[in-house]
């Protein structure tokens, strides 16, 4: 062990930030690493309410968070997929939930199965056989079980929460345990003239923070990793050609979704994110496409219930640097790449790199295996995220009537990745989908995207022949049931979560007429 | 739906390739309306000839719905827990790979780290200590794994399978389901001449039999894929330097090792696979520095048994086929890829091939999709395997012997030379897409062969040396609790009568 410990800075105090900071007070004793945190009360974060993914338990079950603590503190709710309304055409909705359609027969998805039925005139709803989806569609919740024969153990959960309070509550936990804080704003950034690597930050203040390890968090910003080590930049743009956002939260109205809900509009589409306090809401489009007063026109037009602010516009560019640890620096969320939160995956992207960097923390001689290690694993998330993004744009059917700025034509009618144009002809040509190791999005995720944006194979797995047309559809029958009485037993997702970790406090939960 | 759909397919081929493929096809697809015929080649096959399997081998059994019991009997079959290396280093001692987890990880980081930090510290434990299936292979113990280890390990088992016993298992198996049977030497593949499909067999005795899709599992002579249908094959002779494969045999041993033995000697390396009623031996060397002659008197010595002198030298090289899919035509086991025989990967082949070719049984005769798929994952996994391989011969430290210098020396193919680097310098192991070895398993080989890794990950550090100590004590004693009741693997298989 060495003699002085590494000393970490982080620079930001968003959400990646605090989760970085928080994973290394959990993981690194003060003798072995110091850790401290710059962030400027003047920058603001770019967090608007959040929908996460399923990973982010299992960092808070590290960070050893209580559940129904964090999530009164964070205004949580729970999230079991995202409802995705007018994709292929207007009027479609389909669910992408975090688990299965239906468990496999003889090792073969139900999918498969469901393909045959409906080639041979027996059409049924795909979402009816998915546990998941069907609490989804019914407002129900509860926990896995983890009986794993049961249909209820086909799915994981994630959360909808404040990311704003998620950074707070984090940063609560940090210093509690020792992280040091500092507020200020760097000023400059001051290299190493022998090799280049970053030395030390200067702050308004006249403090120069030195450091070994330093961790880019600044956000879109990129200060140390873009704007002063200068690693350049990949645009994804042509793919991904939202470059805005509006974000307003508004008051808790309509259904109290277990699900986030992502609904496709004339630019580009809106999330809708709800809370135990508010709803979160937002516009993500192309300035291409659109203008900004148009875009808040529809975005408001869209609230189901009323404006708490005025939109607030960010900017942004899909892409991300090619290399996200270069020298002594690590770029941790958006500072390294951004991918629009249509899947949710900001947050999951900032867990992973910060969870790549310890299990790859250098010593204070930083070696170039390790650098290499943690760029080629985080390439392959953003690489497979994005060609999943890109699909959702690709794969849609809108006549023109539909399309009034033309973006939906443009998506459809781009030249996409070849990687995905050979995902796309194998599914279309038998449902098959290609397993990866690592990596987000197994094949039920793209099941969901494919069929719900009306995308259907010509084939079917032979393997489902083996069994005859009336044993199929008994079977078929069957799974559909088990998930009926199984979703009717669950509790209100407003019921499960009063129980769980009501917050007094929060009265548009009592309001709410379906609590 | 399809213009030209699959409805007949023709598997031709022998032994191990040719029943498994037939099996596990009728299995999947057997009730489908799937014509399935087998035209069986004379058998390769030799008293004493042995499959070692990997622990993959047990799922596909019941996949064909083949009794392990009866199964083993009829193929004089043992267990294995792992595999014993001898005599790859002249200093340090032999290892075992067990087919097991090894330790437990202690707050989210694998529990090797603390391992090598603990033996920079003095510790004296070896690294297999802290695997149930080499502990009890290294008392002569054996076990069902699966019995009192839920919670603390993941463990397997693999089998030695007498080659002629388990092909006839699989072959009644196949016939009681009246999947239809023809025998004789192949005279002819036919091929449309249009579009260079395989349109039919013909055999000397003048049988034809046509299909619309044909499966080679003739082995090592690819008489479909590569003769029929000119797909070259790619050699890997610059990894694997070993040419030669004597197969031969000796009497039992008792009690049974419940796991192989592969000694390194001057020219290659001898394995020991012990079955009931003969001992299986496999030498594989390069005969630029060794006779046959020589190889069989050496065999004698390094092994210290009497071998049966009927011994069968098959030269080979190591390498795959281009494409193991072509046009209509899927090559399965030896005709697709004939590696080298370590680590005993010649059954897994088979199944490998086999499991993609299932979920991706063609619909239509114009298949290019389901080819382009399938050989991209087959591909990738076959050089998984291979890195896995590889790594015996370039980790040796046999100095002093020009094979093994040359061994040492073999430029590795990229990716293993990246996995091996990271590992060497930080102790992290790098899983890539399609790996056949799982963690686990590298480790246990990289460590056992000496490479130890210069640092470990600081995270280990985090957790204070006592805790650590007695992380490793209560492991240590599991284990040592575990395996002291355990008896030989004659009880197991119910080939000693117990006594009160």
């Amino acid at each position: 062990m060495q003699k002085d410990p590494i000393r970490i800075v982080i620079l930001g105090g968003g959400t990646a930030g605090w989760m970085t900071a928080a994973g290394f007070i959990k993981g690194f004793k003060p003798e072995f690493a110091s850790v401290r945190l710059i962030e400027s009360d003047e920058i603001g974060t770019v967090g608007v309410g959040e929908a996460t993914l399923p990973q982010l338990k299992s960092f808070n079950d590290f960070l050893g968070l209580n559940e129904p603590e964090f999530m009164r503190d964070t205004n949580a709710t729970f999230k079991l997929g995202i409802d995705f309304r007018n994709w292929g055409r207007e009027g479609d909705s389909y669910i992408h939930p975090f688990g299965i359609h239906g468990q496999a027969i003889n090792g073969v998805p139900l999918f498969q199965y469901w393909l045959k039925a409906r080639a041979n005139g027996h059409d049924s709803d795909l979402e009816s056989y998915s546990f998941p989806i069907m609490a989804c569609r019914n407002l129900k919740f509860d926990f896995p079980s983890e009986d794993d024969r049961s249909v209820r153990s086909t799915f994981a959960y994630a959360y909808q929460f404040d990311a704003v309070l998620y950074a707070r509550y984090l940063r609560r936990w940090a210093e509690s345990k020792g992280l040091q804080r500092t507020e200020g704003k760097v000023v400059e950034v001051n290299l190493r003239p022998e090799d280049g690597f970053i030395r030390s930050l200067t702050l308004a203040s006249g403090e120069v923070v030195e450091g070994d390890l330093f961790i880019d968090c600044s956000g879109f910003r990129s200060l140390l990793l873009g704007q002063t080590l200068k690693v350049p930049w990949e645009d994804w743009t042509p793919w991904l050609p939202c470059d805005r956002a509006l974000a307003v939260p508004c008051d808790r109205a309509g259904d109290f979704t277990p699900y986030t809900r992502a609904t496709a509009r004339e630019a580009g589409w809106t999330w809708r994110i709800p809370l135990q306090h508010r709803t979160g809401n937002g516009y993500v489009f192309s300035s291409r496409f659109t203008t900004e007063d148009r875009a808040a026109e529809v975005l408001l037009a869209g609230l189901d219930g009323k404006a708490q602010a005025e939109p607030r516009l960010i900017k942004f560019a899909a892409g991300r640097r090619k290399q996200s640890w270069y020298k002594n620096c690590i770029a941790i969320g958006l500072a390294s790449g951004f991918l629009e939160p249509l899947e949710s995956t900001s947050i999951y992207l900032a867990q992973m790199a910060s969870d790549f960097v310890m299990r790859l923390f250098p010593g204070k001689d930083i070696d170039p295996k390790l650098v290499a290690e943690f760029n080629r694993t985080i390439d392959i998330e953003y690489d497979r995220v994005r060609d999943f993004l890109i699909l959702h744009y690709h794969a849609n059917q809108k006549p023109a009537e539909e399309d009034p700025t033309g973006l939906w034509r443009y998506v459809r009618e781009m030249t996409v990745p070849d990687t995905l144009i050979e995902k796309m002809e194998t599914f279309k040509h038998r449902g098959h989908i290609h397993r990866y190791r690592d990596g987000l999005f197994a094949p039920p995720s793209w099941i969901a995207v494919y069929t719900g944006q009306n995308i259907l194979p010509r084939n079917y797995d032979r393997q489902v022949d083996n069994m005859s047309t009336e044993a199929m559809l008994e079977k078929m029958r069957e799974m559909q049931e088990r998930v009926a009485v199984n979703v009717e037993v669950l509790p209100t997702h407003a019921d499960f979560l009063r129980d769980y970790c009501f917050d007094p406090s929060a009265k548009m939960m009592q309001e709410a007429g379906n609590v | 739906m399809s213009d030209h759909p699959v409805k007949k397919v023709v598997i031709v081929g022998r032994d191990d390739a040719l029943w498994l493929s037939a099996n596990v096809l009728w299995r999947a697809l057997g009730q489908s309306g799937l014509d399935i015929t087998v035209v069986e080649l004379p058998s390769l096959l030799r008293p004493g000839d042995v499959y070692p399997t990997l622990k993959q081998q047990e799922a596909y059994h019941n996949l064909i719905g083949i009794n392990e019991g009866p199964m083993m009997k009829a193929s004089h079959a043992t267990y294995t827990l792992g595999q014993r290396f001898n005599n790859w280093s002249k200093t340090k001692p032999p290892f075992i790979h067990g087919y097991s987890t090894y330790g437990r990880p202690l707050n989210r980081v694998s529990f090797h780290h603390y391992w090598v930090k603990a033996r920079a510290q003095g510790l004296k434990a070896e690294f297999e200590d802290f695997s149930l299936n080499a502990v009890a292979a290294k008392y002569g113990r054996f076990f069902l794994p699966g019995e009192a280890v839920d919670g603390f390990a993941i463990c397997d088992y693999a089998y030695h399978l007498e080659a002629q016993g388990y092909c006839h298992v699989l072959k009644t198996v196949a016939l009681d389901r009246k999947i239809k049977h023809v025998s004789g030497r192949l005279a002819e593949v036919a091929r449309d001449t249009l579009s260079g499909d395989i349109t039919g067999v013909t055999l000397t005795d003048g049988q034809a039999i046509e299909g619309d899709f044909f499966i080679d599992a003739s082995g090592a002579e690819s008489a479909l894929l590569g003769e029929g249908l000119d797909v070259g094959f790619d050699s890997w002779r610059q990894w694997f330097p070993c040419d030669r494969l004597m197969t031969t045999y000796a009497a039992p041993l008792a009690p049974l090792p419940p796991f192989s033995q592969v000694s390194a000697f001057r020219s290659g390396w001898v394995g020991l696979y012990p079955l009931r009623n003969c001992t299986a031996v496999q030498q594989v060397y390069t005969s630029h520095d060794l006779t046959d002659e020589a190889a069989y008197e050496a065999a004698g010595i390094f092994t210290s048994l009497k071998l049966n002198p009927d011994a069968v030298v098959t030269p080979f090289t190591a390498g795959t086929r281009r494409r193991f899919w072509e046009k209509n035509c899927v090559a399965i086991g030896e005709a697709a890829a004939v590696l080298d025989p370590i680590d005993s990967v010649r059954m897994h082949v088979n199944l490998l091939g086999l499991s993609h070719l299932i979920s991706l049984f063609p619909i239509d005769r114009d298949c290019g999709i389901e080819s382009t798929e399938y050989n991209r994952n087959v591909h990738s996994s076959l050089e998984r395997i291979r890195d896995y391989q590889l790594c015996h011969y370039v980790l040796n430290q046999r100095f002093d012997q020009p094979f093994w210098d040359h061994c040492r020396n073999i430029e590795v193919p990229d990716a293993l030379r990246y996995k091996l680097d990271l590992f060497e310098a930080r102790g992290n192991l790098v899983v890539y897409d399609d790996e056949t070895f799982e963690e686990d398993d590298w480790l246990s080989m990289l460590l056992g062969h000496g490479l130890i890794p210069k640092a470990y990950d600081p995270l280990a550090d985090q957790v204070s040396d006592a805790e650590a100590i007695q992380h490793f004590q209560k492991m240590l004693g599991f284990i040592k609790a575990a395996v002291e009741p355990m008896k030989p693997m004659e009880e197991t298989l119910g080939i000693v009568p117990i006594r009160a």
